[in-house]
C-alpha cells in the first residue's frame, strides 16, 4: 500500500444520553487519501468537524462508522477505528503525534524536559535530546530564560511554541495539527511554517486545521472543506 | 527502556465480592442500572461483581469510580487485603495458567512481597512510622528473602533519591516527615524489590495541590524510567487524565466504561462516564 | 526412687491429674510435630506461682515416670534457691531420684541456660520460658503475630535486626535471641545466652519448652535445623571471653558468669554451669 493513510466513509455522531439520546452530527463522508510527505489542510466554519476528523484518526474520538487504515512502521497497515488499544498507544508514543491548541502542563516539568521527553522516550539519551529541544527554542525564539522554567505561567504564544516543538522534534510518521499558528504573530507564523516545510520535505504526513485559508495555502496541497467533506487539490 | 507494549502483566477475570449471605437474585438485581450495591431481596452488598481487564506492561491503567463504585475493593482484592468471593486472578510473568486466588494464605504472602507494590492513601497505612525511612524500604526488601545489610542500604539509598528525598534522611522517622514526603516513602517502598506491577489507592488525595504534583510527578518519571506497569485507583479526574493511558470506569461495582483515557474523557459513551465527566469543574 | 513416697501420697503421681497429663503430653506431641510451632495448652495451677518455671514444670511432671532422674538448674546452678525448690517438689510429687551431675539425669529441666557438656539422645532437655512469642518485641498483637506466623511473613522481625545494625553495628540482641526452626518457624529459645543457641542445631537430644503463665508449649525435636537470624554480612556471634577463665576450674571454653569481689575491687569468672565446673575440679584432682 503506497498510501500513508487512507479514510474511507468516515463517519462519527455523538449521542447525548443525558439529553434522551440526543444525536449531535459530527462529521460525515470524508474520504481522502495521503501520500508520504503530504499535507491535507482542513477549513471550514466553527463546529463543521475539523476538529472531529481529526480526532477521529487520533481515536480520541471512536468513529461511528467508516475506515482509517494507516500504514504504520511498527505493525504495518492498521485500521485506526478498529484498532487494540495497545497498538494504538505504541503507535501514539512512536510515530503519531497531535499538537492540540492546548499545552499539557506537566506539574514542575520543565520546558526542556517536555520536549525533550519526546526524544528519550524513544531511546536517545537525556543531553542529545535537550539539545534538541534548544535547537527549535532557539528557531522558535524562545527566550533562553525559559528553557528550564515551568510553562504553567507562560503566554498563550510561549505555550504554543513549546508545544509545536514537542510535536515536531521527533519528525512523527503522522503529524495532526489542530490550528498550530492560532496565537502567534505573523512573524512567528512564518518560522512555523518554515518548520513544517521541512518536517514535510523529510517526509512526513501532516493533516492541519487553518482559520486562514490563504496561509494554509502556503503549504498545503490538499484541501478538506468542512462540513460537505470536500476533498480537492489545490492549484 | 523497550516497552513490550502487547506483554499483559496482569489478567484479572470475573472478580467479585459480596457482603452478606447471597441469594440467586443479587447479581440480577444490584448494579448501575439500578443505582444500587445492595441486593433488594437478601440485603447482600454486592461491592464488585463480574470485574474483568488485562494490564499491560509499562502502562498506567487507571479505574475510576465514586464511593461505592467498588474501585477500592479491586484493589484491595488484587492486593489479598480482602478475599476475593470469586474470580481469577493471573500473573503472567509468574505462571499465565495459575489462578492466584486460589493459592494458599502463605504463597499469597510471599507473591505479595515478591511481585506486587502497594501505596495507600494514608501514608500510616504503608508505612510503619516508628521505623526509619530506610528502615521501611529494608522491610520491603527483606521481605523478599534478601538479607544483604549492605546492598539493603544501596538500594534504599538509591530509592530515596529517585523519589527526590535526600540521603541524609535515611535514617530518620517518616512521622517527622511531611505528608507529601511520606508518600514519596511510600512510593519508594512500594517498587523497592522491582514488581510486576505497583496498586496505588487515592494516592494523591487528601495532600495539598502543590504536593500532589510532585507525587503524580514523580508516578509518571517512575513509568517511564522504570517501564513500571500501575494500577491508579482514583475518584479524581484530574489525576486520571495525568496519570493514565487506559482508564476503566466503575459504577455500583460494575464496569461500565473502558478505553484510552483520552477517549473516556472527550468521548464518553456510557450515560454514566458521560455524567462523571460533565462534572468536572 | 524415694523410699518415702508411698507414706506420703496425698497426690497423685507427678501431682498433676491424669487428664492434666495426658493434655500436655499431647500438646507436646503436636509441638515435636511441628518444630518451632507454638502450641497452645490449658495451663493448670501449681503450688508455685506463675512466672517461676511453672511452664516447664508441667511439662516434667507431664513426661516422667518412676525410673526417671532428675536434674534442675537455674543459671547452670543447681544450688541455687529457686532450683532446689523445684527439684525438692519433683522429687517429694513422684519420688523419683534427683542428680546433680548433668550426664546421670535422664530429664533436666532449665532455667536460662543449656547445660555444657552434649546432652545425648537418651536425654530430655525442659526448658522454662517467660516469653514463647519471639515476634513480641516488634508486634505488640498477637492477632498479628500469629498471622505472620501462619503466612511465614517474619519481614518485620527481620527489619528489627536491620534496625539494630544500622544503629549499633551489629545485631545488638543479648538474649531470646529469634532462630528459625526447621526453615518454617521463627522461635524465641528462651532467654539462654547466645553461646548456648549452636546447642540447638542438629542436637542428639529433644528440646521442650514450657510457658505456664503465656499458655504455650513448644519443641525442637533431635536433628532439626536451627538457625539463629543473621545477615549475610553481619553474623551471628556468641558471647567472647577472650582472655578469660573460671576462677575455680580455670575453664576457658565455657559460658562465664561475672563476679566482683567488694573487698578488692576485681572483677572475677566463675563458669556458670556448675557441674561442669565440679567435675572439671575432680577431673584435675585425679590427675
Amino acid at each position: 500500500m503506497k498510501h500513508i493513510l487512507e479514510v474511507n466513509n468516515l463517519v462519527k455522531n455523538f449521542e447525548l444520553k443525558l439529553l434522551n439520546n440526543k444525536i449531535i452530527r459530527g462529521c460525515e463522508n470524508v474520504n481522502f487519501r495521503l501520500e508520504k510527505g503530504d499535507f491535507l489542510g482542513i477549513y471550514g466554519p466553527s463546529g463543521t468537524g475539523k476538529s472531529t476528523v481529526m480526532k477521529c484518526i487520533y481515536r480520541t474520538y471512536l468513529p461511528t462508522s467508516g475506515q482509517i487504515i494507516y500504514n504504520s512502521d511498527a505493525l504495518g497497515a492498521v485500521d485506526l477505528a478498529e484498532a487494540d488499544e495497545q497498538d494504538i498507544i505504541k503507535l501514539r508514543d512512536n510515530e503519531i503525534k497531535y499538537l492540540t491548541q492546548f499545552l499539557q502542563i506537566i506539574p514542575r516539568v520543565s520546558a526542556q524536559d517536555i520536549v525533550a521527553e519526546e526524544l528519550i522516550k524513544k531511546g536517545f539519551n537525556y543531553d542529545t535530546s535537550v539539545k534538541r529541544a534548544h535547537d527549535l527554542f532557539r528557531r522558535l525564539d524562545i527566550p533562553e530564560e525559559l528553557w528550564d522554567a515551568y510553562p504553567a505561567t507562560f503566554s498563550g504564544g510561549e505555550k504554543q511554541r513549546i508545544n509545536i516543538a514537542k510535536s515536531v522534534i521527533s519528525k512523527p510518521k503522522l503529524l495532526l495539527l489542530d490550528e498550530p499558528t492560532a496565537s502567534l504573530n505573523k512573524q512567528l507564523k512564518k518560522k512555523v511554517l518554515g518548520l513544517l516545510k521541512e518536517l514535510k520535505q523529510e517526509g512526513t504526513t501532516m493533516i492541519g486545521i487553518f482559520h486562514n485559508l490563504e496561509f494554509m495555502r502556503n503549504i498545503a496541497e490538499h484541501e478538506l472543506m468542512m462540513p460537505d467533506s470536500i476533498v480537492k487539490a489545490v492549484s | 527502556m523497550m516497552r513490550n507494549y502487547k506483554n499483559k502483566i496482569l489478567t484479572v477475570k470475573g472478580l467479585s465480592k459480596f457482603f452478606g449471605e447471597r441469594c440467586p437474585e443479587c447479581i440480577d438485581k444490584t448494579g448501575p442500572e439500578y443505582n444500587t450495591n445492595q441486593c433488594p431481596v437478601c440485603s447482600t452488598i454486592v461491592a464488585c461483581a463480574d470485574i474483568s481487564f488485562d494490564v499491560y506492561e509499562g502502562e498506567i491503567l487507571g479505574i475510576v469510580g465514586e464511593s461505592g463504585s467498588g474501585k477500592t475493593t479491586i484493589s484491595r482484592s488484587l492486593y489479598f487485603e480482602e478475599e476475593a468471593s470469586s474470580g481469577e486472578m493471573y500473573l503472567n510473568n509468574y505462571d499465565p495458567a495459575l489462578n492466584i486466588f486460589e493459592l494458599s494464605l502463605q504463597k499469597k504472602r510471599t507473591l505479595r512481597n515478591k511481585m506486587l507494590g502497594m501505596v495507600y492513601q494514608n501514608p500510616h497505612q504503608g508505612l510503619r512510622l516508628n521505623f526509619t525511612a530506610g528502615g521501611n524500604i529494608a522491610e520491603k526488601i527483606l521481605s523478599g528473602g534478601h538479607y544483604h545489610v549492605g546492598k539493603i542500604r544501596e538500594k534504599a539509598s538509591y530509592l530515596l533519591d529517585r523519589s527526590e528525598i535526600s540521603v541524609k534522611r535515611m535514617d530518620d522517622f517518616p512521622k517527622n516527615f511531611s505528608g507529601g514526603m511520606q508518600q514519596r516513602v511510600q512510593i519508594a517502598k512500594a517498587i523497592a524489590n522491582d514488581p510486576e506491577i505497583v496498586f496505588m489507592d487515592e494516592v494523591s488525595s487528601g495532600l495539598d495541590v502543590s504536593v500532589q504534583a510532585r507525587v503524580l510527578d514523580l508516578i509518571k518519571q517512575l513509568q517511564r524510567d522504570l517501564n513500571m506497569t500501575m494500577l491508579v485507583v482514583s475518584h479524581d479526574l484530574g489525576v486520571i487524565r495525568l496519570l493514565t493511558d487506559r482508564t476503566i470506569v466503575v459504577k455500583n461495582g460494575r464496569i461500565v466504561e473502558k478505553g484510552l483515557t483520552d477517549q473516556i474523557l472527550e468521548d464518553p459513551q456510557h450515560e454514566y462516564t458521560q455524567l462523571l465527566v460533565n462534572s468536572l469543574l | 526412687m524415694n523410699k518415702n513416697f508411698g507414706e506420703e501420697k496425698k497426690f497423685n503421681f507427678g501431682f498433676l491429674d491424669e487428664n492434666s497429663k495426658r493434655e500436655i503430653r499431647r500438646k507436646l506431641l503436636k509441638a515435636a510435630a511441628l518444630p518451632g510451632y507454638q502450641v497452645p495448652f490449658a495451663s493448670r495451677e501449681l503450688p508455685i506461682a506463675r512466672g517461676w518455671g511453672t511452664g516447664g514444670l508441667q511439662i516434667t511432671m507431664s513426661i516422667i515416670g518412676e525410673d526417671d532422674i532428675i536434674k534442675v538448674i537455674d543459671q547452670g546452678s543447681d544450688d541455687v534457691v529457686n532450683a532446689v525448690n523445684l527439684r525438692n517438689l519433683i522429687a517429694r510429687t513422684t519420688g523419683v531420684e534427683t542428680t546433680l551431675k548433668t550426664e546421670e539425669a535422664t530429664i533436666i529441666q532449665t532455667r536460662h541456660r543449656i547445660p555444657e557438656k552434649n546432652m545425648t539422645s537418651d536425654q530430655i532437655l525442659v526448658l522454662q520460658v517467660p516469653y514463647p512469642e519471639p515476634l513480641r518485641r516488634v508486634e505488640p498483637s498477637e492477632e498479628i503475630s500469629r498471622q505472620m506466623h501462619a503466612e511465614k511473613d517474619y519481614s518485620l522481625a527481620w527489619l528489627d535486626l536491620y534496625e539494630r545494625v544500622v544503629k549499633w553495628g551489629e545485631i545488638t540482641i543479648g538474649s531470646q535471641y529469634p532462630v528459625m526452626v526447621n526453615g518454617r518457624y521463627i522461635m524465641s529459645p528462651s532467654p539462654i545466652p547466645r553461646w548456648d543457641i549452636p546447642k540447638l542445631n542438629n542436637a542428639d537430644t529433644l528440646y521442650l519448652f514450657g510457658a505456664g503463665r503465656e499458655k504455650r508449649i513448644y519443641a525442637v525435636p533431635p536433628y532439626t535445623d536451627v538457625k539463629p537470624l543473621e545477615f549475610e554480612d553481619y553474623h551471628f556471634r556468641v558471647e567472647n571471653f577472650d582472655g578469660k577463665r573460671c576462677l575455680f576450674c580455670g575453664s576457658t571454653d565455657s559460658y562465664l558468669d561475672e563476679g566482683y569481689d567488694s573487698e578488692s575491687g576485681e572483677k572475677y569468672y566463675v563458669c556458670s554451669d556448675s557441674a561442669y565446673c565440679r567435675e572439671r575440679i575432680k577431673n584435675d584432682e585425679e590427675l
